[in-house]
């Protein structure tokens, strides 16, 4: 556990062992949550990192026999 | 930031490792998320996007992408416009002019109406249609 020191306008400076484990560089955005017996800080992963993930689950399991572009050609015909 | 249309294709080709246009595709979903490129896109788009996945990946995978592009719609880096009547009417001007398939009219339709270079990899459109501007990436 590790002690953090609040500013005077309320900030904190997270560890860069922790930053480094959650992705959290400057300018990423986090979101406080208050829960029974404190705050917990959860960082907020961007659509495009949802989608880079999502990117993963999808290149699994599509057909190899088929390109984005007949994909979209064939919904179009039938 | 530029204004662009852009077509299904380019959504799906960037969620398929091993396709021709995957990289580049992914590197326009990138500058989109950067705030350098500012999508436009018909609400077919969204439709064929969620249909493509559910059928050739699955159920969950198609609702994800759902979530996602809606995200983007709320963050206001993908603008969606409706199908409405005077867009089917010209629509129906542009399929029948350069003899494309319907739901390609409505995206050229898109791009004559706003007049913003579309993104498509698809070369039946490209070769197709004439006076617009189409989007080079690199």
């Amino acid at each position: 556990m590790t002690k953090l020191k609040v500013g005077p306008k309320g900030q904190v400076t997270l560890i860069k062992k922790i930053r480094e484990k959650f992705g959290i560089e400057p300018g990423s955005l986090i979101e406080e949550i208050e829960v029974e017996d404190g705050i917990l800080i959860k960082p907020i992963e961007s659509s495009f990192k949802k989608w880079k993930s999502l990117k993963e689950k999808v290149s699994k399991k599509w057909p190899s026999d088929i390109s984005s572009v007949q994909a979209i050609q064939e919904d179009r015909t039938k | 930031m530029k204004d662009i249309i852009v077509d299904s294709n380019v959504f799906i080709a960037s969620l398929i490792k091993n396709d021709k246009f995957h990289q580049n595709s992914l590197d326009i979903i990138e500058r989109m998320e950067n705030g350098e490129l500012n999508f436009h896109i018909s609400m077919i788009t969204p439709i064929e996007i969620c249909c493509v996945i559910a059928r050739r990946v699955g159920i969950k995978e198609a609702k994800e992408s759902e979530e996602i592009i809606q995200n983007w719609v709320k963050e206001k880096k993908i603008n969606i416009y409706e199908l409405n009547e005077k867009r089917m009417l010209e629509a129906q001007n542009r399929g029948i002019n350069f003899k494309l398939k319907g739901m390609d009219a409505i995206i050229v339709q898109l791009a004559f109406e706003l007049n913003f270079p579309l993104i498509t990899f698809d070369n039946e459109i490209i070769e197709r249609t004439k006076d617009i501007q189409f989007f080079e990436s690199s």
